[in-house]
């Protein structure tokens, strides 16, 4: 229905040349305040903004292809460059494997004051290597300059900035302080764009020892006090984890002769930087209007991003089906020459569309330079957030890093909202070796059953907020968010409050692999509304490790809402295909401080009895998790202010 | 196999605990073994909070490899960071601590005081010692255990 409708309109832009529909043309000639050649004009003025299907779906290449795109899932924000916003007066840090910054479709808008290149302690992050195009691919996302050539970035006019950050060799550490805005090229970033993920291979402890905490519970006090944010990758790893080394799978689920991919192998929250809340923790979109096959979720999820398919084939990505995770991905900016980058010669149509592989009759006719490329992860998601929240701090300046989060949540549009009820995800399942589906479907978590519901869907809290640990609180929405920013008058207060952890507030709750035990019970006076609940967790001093790769952590909010914060049979469970097998399970000790966090209580009330319980798959015999081990949490709440 | 250490040579005494020093790097997050651990012999640790940290021995002149209680290898540069107060409350809290500090720097912008320890030890103390008498301060000994991939 809502494809139709599209369809139609875009059927009366082409009748009537007088409505401006992003046609390229402009319609707000009497109001638009932007000037040059490109004012108020859509991307239609580049020769590939076609492919781009997240800044215009309906009018995309893609939208005629219904098994790979639904013609209607995009970013809405068409409206906002028709109205002469393009990121005017906004600084967007890429931190990344480098930035080459004379790319003829970004250099008009980078900033040499805002470089700088950690392998060799330069201001020039351009990449030595032709493999590290990550970095250029992602700035094209957001920041591509609008100027009839190529792609368009969601924000074309915004001041660009970027460091070569990651890959770097062996023995040189990056200075997170420095490029967390501590440096004179990084503090006058108004968005720090984070397309990375820190994976370990062993739980993470949050503590007095993690690198990032204190840069970013302190940006707070970047953009002269109003403070900024961070966009961050929530990572690819809903099917498995590969990055060479540490190449972890997860169980799947039978139901009959198949199986299914019940929960995500990768949770959002095993990167610590990620429960920081000026990191804006954001998945990826395809453009069916689904979740990426690979987006990791997890509970301290915020936003959806759009960052396209798993495999990308046929001339530009139409090939395939979306339910085979086919579908086209987000065309940006690429290293320059058929020498370098993801497009370039000699690489392989059988894995590639042909617009990216040098010498090909596609590749000839559209990117003939091999300057453009198309990719995809969380890593593409995030700058389309990136690109919005510029959008949103030009049309108002004055928003402070609590207001960009508000609106973003307000904003956001609740999609594939039947999720929770496809795939068996509505049934319960076995908690035993070799998990199966069971018939029942019931969402209820009955203590001592050895079965169990593991994903519950959107959900909306007794506050009115809907949440998803697949989506957060849904698909970023650019129009709404910059009308939003534009009349906003009731700004938070900027100060950060990191609430103090309360320690034991459950102590030696007992896991009982295979099935549902309540861990215990703790009751909150503070009657302020929740932003975030965080648990610590830690075995107990003298017990047996806990293997946290089969057990779950749910909570229940005073107000009955519930969410899982971690899953059973997770990334830690079984890592049969790693290079560097540790299969212990995912063990914790007593000196481990595990943390989980959720934002599905958002605006509700903290005050009350809090409950959590573990829910339990069975380790495998070969991590040797000891029965019954006894875990310590505390917590803490930070409230919406 | 695999685990943290990559060992450069094939055959490597145990006993030749010197060798071993000379001959082998460190992989950052992997998980040394506990027969790996004892070939290094006695080693310095130090407490964050109620962690217990143990030093690697240095190789190849590169220093601050750590591994935690489950044998994760770290790498703490001795750099106690100061955030949450004001920068002349941090500044002036480091001055008991002079003669440890090698370096100070102060991020500004983002009102963070970072003071370089001449070893890990003194680094970890100081550390300790500053979040109990630093009221409202965070006070972070950082230890790098995985590295971020683009993802």
């Amino acid at each position: 229905m809502k494809k139709a409708i599209q369809k139609s309109l875009a059927g009366l832009c082409i009748s009537f040349q007088l409505i401006s529909c992003g046609s390229g043309s402009g319609d707000s000639a009497a109001t638009c305040q932007e000037t040059g050649p490109y004012a108020c004009k859509t991307g239609a003025t580049e020769p590939l903004y076609a492919y781009q299907w997240a800044l215009n779906s309906v009018k995309s290449f893609f939208a005629d292809y219904l098994l790979v795109s639904d013609g209607a899932t995009d970013l809405n924000v068409e409206d906002v460059h028709s109205q002469g916003i393009k990121g005017q007066g906004v600084n967007i840090l890429v931190l990344d494997d480098g930035l080459e910054i004379n790319h003829v479709d970004l250099k008009d808008n980078v900033s040499r004051s805002m470089t700088w290149n950690f392998e060799t302690n330069d201001f020039d992050p351009t990449p030595t290597s032709k493999y590290d195009a990550h970095g250029t691919l992602v700035a094209g996302i957001v920041a591509a300059a609008q100027n009839g050539v190529g792609v368009m970035g969601v924000a074309p006019r915004v001041t660009l900035g970027g460091a070569k950050f990651l890959a770097l060799p062996e023995g040189i550490f990056a200075n997170v302080l420095e490029a967390y805005g501590g440096a004179s090229w990084s503090k006058s970033a108004d968005i720090f764009n984070a397309s990375y993920l820190e994976v370990g291979q062993t739980p993470p402890s949050y503590d007095s020892t993690n690198p990032e905490t204190a840069a970013l519970e302190s940006f707070p006090n970047l953009r002269g006090g109003k403070g900024a944010v961070m966009i961050k990758a929530a990572g690819n790893a809903f099917r498995d984890e590969y990055d060479g080394k540490f190449n972890a799978a997860c169980p799947r689920f039978q139901k009959g002769a198949a199986t299914y991919g019940i929960v995500s192998c990768g949770n959002t929250a095993f990167d610590t930087q990620n429960l920081e809340l000026p990191v804006v923790v954001t998945a990826s979109g395809n453009a069916k209007g689904y979740k990426a096959s690979y987006s990791s979720a997890g509970a301290i999820l915020w936003i959806t991003g759009l960052g396209g398919e798993s495999r990308s084939n046929g001339n530009y990505g139409e090939s395939g089906k979306a339910s085979d995770a086919h579908g086209p991905q987000i065309y940006s900016t690429d290293l320059m020459g058929c020498d370098r980058g993801y497009s370039r010669d000699g690489i392989s149509s059988k894995y590639n569309p042909q617009f990216v592989v040098g010498g090909t009759l596609i590749n000839k006719e559209k990117n003939t330079l091999c300057n453009y490329d198309q990719t995809n992860g969380t890593s593409a998601a995030v700058p389309t957030v990136t690109g919005v929240v510029a959008l949103m701090l030009s049309a108002n300046p004055s928003l402070g890093w609590r207001d960009i989060r508000e609106i973003l949540r307000r904003t956001a549009r609740a999609i594939d909202i039947d999720y929770g009820n496809r795939d068996y995800r509505n049934h319960k399942v076995n908690l035993i070796l070799n998990p199966t589906i069971a018939d029942e479907t019931s969402s209820e978590l009955s203590v001592g059953a050895t079965s169990a519901r593991l994903d519950y869907g959107w959900q909306t809290n007794k506050a009115g907020n809907k949440y998803s640990n697949w989506y957060g609180f849904g698909l970023v929405n650019a129009k709404a968010a910059v009308d939003m920013a534009k009349s906003y008058t009731t700004y938070k207060p900027t100060k950060l409050v990191v609430p103090t952890w309360t320690n034991d507030a459950i102590r030696a709750g007992v896991v009982n692999y295979g099935q549902v035990t309540q861990l215990g019970s703790f009751s909150v006076s503070n009657p302020g509304a929740v932003d975030m609940i965080q648990l610590d967790l830690s075995a107990v001093e003298g017990g047996a490790d806990v293997c946290m790769g089969s057990v779950g952590i749910f909570i229940k909010s005073p107000s009955g809402t519930m969410s899982v914060l971690n899953t059973p049979y997770n990334i830690y469970y079984d890592k049969t295909t790693s290079l560097v097998d540790e299969r212990d399970g995912g063990k914790i000790s007593s000196e481990s401080d595990f943390v989980l966090g959720s934002y599905a209580f958002y605006g509700e009330s903290g005050k009350g009895t809090w409950t959590v319980y573990a829910v339990s798959g069975t380790p495998l015999p070969v991590s040797a998790c000891a029965s019954n081990p006894k875990l310590n949490i505390g917590y803490r709440i930070y409230t919406a202010e | 196999m695999k685990k943290l250490i990559a060992f450069v040579v094939t055959s490597i005494g145990i006993g030749c605990s010197t060798f071993v020093l000379a001959q082998t790097t460190y992989e950052l997050g992997s998980v040394m073994l506990p027969t790996q651990i004892s070939a290094f012999g006695a080693m310095k640790t130090f407490t964050v909070g109620n962690k217990v940290f143990r030093i690697l021995p240095s190789t190849h002149g590169d220093g601050g490899f750590v591994i935690n209680d489950h044998g994760k290898v770290g790498k703490c540069q001795g750099d106690v960071l100061i955030s949450g107060v004001s920068v002349d409350q941090a500044k002036k809290a480091l001055d008991p601590y002079q003669s440890k500090i090698v370096s100070l720097k102060v991020y500004d912008s983002l009102r963070i005081v970072s003071a370089r320890f001449n070893d890990l030890e003194s680094a970890a103390k100081a550390r300790n010692e500053l979040a109990e008498s630093i009221a409202g301060a965070t006070v972070t000994l950082p230890i790098v255990f995985s590295l971020p991939k683009a993802r």
